[in-house]
């Protein structure tokens, strides 16, 4: 068998031999055949004649070799992954469980929106209400309850509500010792802690009003008016006029000087130091200033009253006679 | 070679540590002799660069797993031999190596072929490629069929939709043709080698 593989090597074989190789190789057991070859390739020399022809790329080689490679990274990849799943999964759970309580503890908290002197603000509340704040107005609500069975707001300054429509669930304004209870209007709610009255202007729809002993409807175009003192309504058709903090203005009529000022203080968020003007404390001033535009406002005063003013450091000014 | 011994270990020790280095000393070491060694089985370059390839990738995952005082050489042998044995086994058994033989043992009884003029088995297979296009068609899809797919008679014929016995015959008639071409071949090939030598 030997010989005939030397021959087979040499290309020495004829027809015959190939015959007898192939039987040989069909009946030989492997072992034999292996054996054979080691020996050859033990003793074996590659001699010049016997070089490749072309080299073989050694690139093609380490291709494989790192295609073969990165396939066992990417399946090393996977279990990297399987692993940082477990540890993953419970910190997943825990704080998806934080946060729930977390979020929870938000809803149970309460709602607040304030604005200070010279501030405006729009909200819309989660059922589509929209609310238009003066300044110095505080609107609180509790988001776990409002719009459950009613939708329930404290409210205390000024502000213009549009209520979206819901019949199913009355919307509630409770301010210092009145409620406003109503379905879905648009009315312009005043209820300020120094001052003495409380007044509602309903612009559309109806609301019914209340306090701790006497309730009244109130219709399109009226206005009602709560007497603290008194603890009593009043209604009165609507005066045809804007509601003028809405349109950025400040409407007075026969307001003593020195109310007209502490009004500006709020609006602008300024301090004014008359005490040089204290004869003006009884003047009264009627008509309407811009709520945005202290300049203007300062101009048009000084022209009414004849005083000289000093915008002193950012908000105090000082006012005193020519 | 033996004063290559303490480089070689040197370089398995690395390679074991992943040197890509080591792997490329080596692997140039043993590239040629591998090559060669395989070819004389194989009989086909494209088969024994496979085996080298398929040979040295295995280097390479087995890195860890060689023995220190193990030769390369041996850890080589036993990665590359299943391969080979098939390779050698397809060879010997197959229709198209018998066809060359047959057609190297009429050469040398003609005496027209000498040792510098020996065609390779490879060398064979392409010229018998080139010459089987001016065949007749028919005789073309059998000779196809009988010695590069290597079908019998029967499979042949039905999947040529021949009788067998037009099968047999077309295909002795291709080799017959087939034998006279190559003794030409080979006696302009002797011709040429001879005018090479004397150029030489």
């Amino acid at each position: 068998m030997k010989d005939l593989i030397e021959k087979y090597k040499r290309n020495e074989l004829t027809p015959e031999e190939l015959q007898t190789l192939r039987a040989k190789m069909a009946a030989g057991n492997a072992q034999d055949l292996e054996g054979i070859m080691r020996e050859d390739w033990e003793g074996f020399q590659s001699g010049p004649w016997m070089m490749p022809k072309k080299e073989i790329d050694y690139n093609a080689v380490w291709n494989e070799i790192e295609r073969k490679t990165i396939k066992n990274i990417v399946i090393n990849w996977r279990r990297i992954l399987s692993y940082a799943a477990i540890f993953l999964l419970p910190i997943l759970l825990f704080s998806t469980f934080y946060f729930y309580r977390e979020a929870r503890g938000v809803m149970t908290q309460e709602m607040i929106v304030q604005t200070e002197a010279g501030e405006h603000a729009n909200i819309t509340l989660p059922d589509g209400t929209s609310v238009n704040l003066n300044v110095r107005s505080r609107l609180t609500y509790n988001p776990a309850d409002f719009n459950k069975r009613t939708r329930r707001i404290g409210f205390i300054g000024e502000g213009y509500f549009q209520v979206a429509r819901n019949e199913e669930i009355p919307f509630i304004i409770s301010s210092q010792n009145i409620q406003l209870k109503v379905l879905g209007t648009e009315f312009n709610f005043r209820s300020r802690e120094n001052q003495d009255n409380i007044e509602v202007i309903l612009e559309k729809g109806h609301v019914l009003l209340s306090s701790s002993d006497k309730y009244i409807e109130l219709f399109e175009n009226e206005t009602a008016i709560y007497d603290k003192q008194t603890g009593t309504f009043s209604v009165e058709k609507q005066k045809d006029e804007p509601i003028h903090w809405l349109q950025k203005e400040l409407y007075f009529q026969n307001t003593p000087f020195a109310d007209l000022l502490k009004i500006l203080e709020e609006a602008y968020n300024v301090r004014f130091e008359w005490q040089a003007c204290e004869y003006l404390a009884g003047d009264r001033f009627s008509g309407t200033l811009p709520s945005s535009n202290l300049r203007s406002v300062l101009e048009i005063l000084r022209k009414s009253y004849g005083f000289e003013y000093e915008v002193n450091t950012a908000r105090v000014i000082v006012i005193r006679p020519e | 070679m033996e004063q290559n011994e303490p480089i070689e270990q040197q370089y398995i020790r690395e390679l074991k540590n992943s040197s890509r280095k080591a792997f490329n000393a080596l692997y140039r070491m043993y590239c040629a002799r591998l090559y060669a060694f395989a070819y004389q089985y194989t009989k086909s370059k494209e088969d024994a660069e496979e085996i080298i390839q398929d040979t040295f990738t295995k280097l390479w995952t087995y890195r860890k797993s060689i023995r220190q005082e193990e030769s390369l050489a041996s850890f080589l042998f036993q990665i590359a031999k299943n391969l080979l044995i098939n390779r050698f086994h397809s060879v010997v058994n197959s229709p198209l190596f018998e066809e060359y033989v047959v057609a190297h043992h009429e050469a040398v009884c003609l005496e027209t072929e000498s040792a510098s003029s020996r065609l390779e088995f490879e060398e064979f297979r392409e010229m018998l490629l080139v010459y089987i296009r001016q065949l007749p068609v028919t005789q073309q899809k059998i000779v196809y069929c009988r010695l590069f797919d290597e079908l019998t008679p029967p499979e042949t014929a039905q999947k040529l939709q021949l009788s067998e016995q037009t099968v047999r015959n077309q295909f002795s008639l291709a080799l017959k043709s087939l034998r006279r071409y190559l003794l030409s071949k080979n006696l302009l090939g002797l011709f040429f080698s001879l005018l090479y030598v004397i150029k030489t």
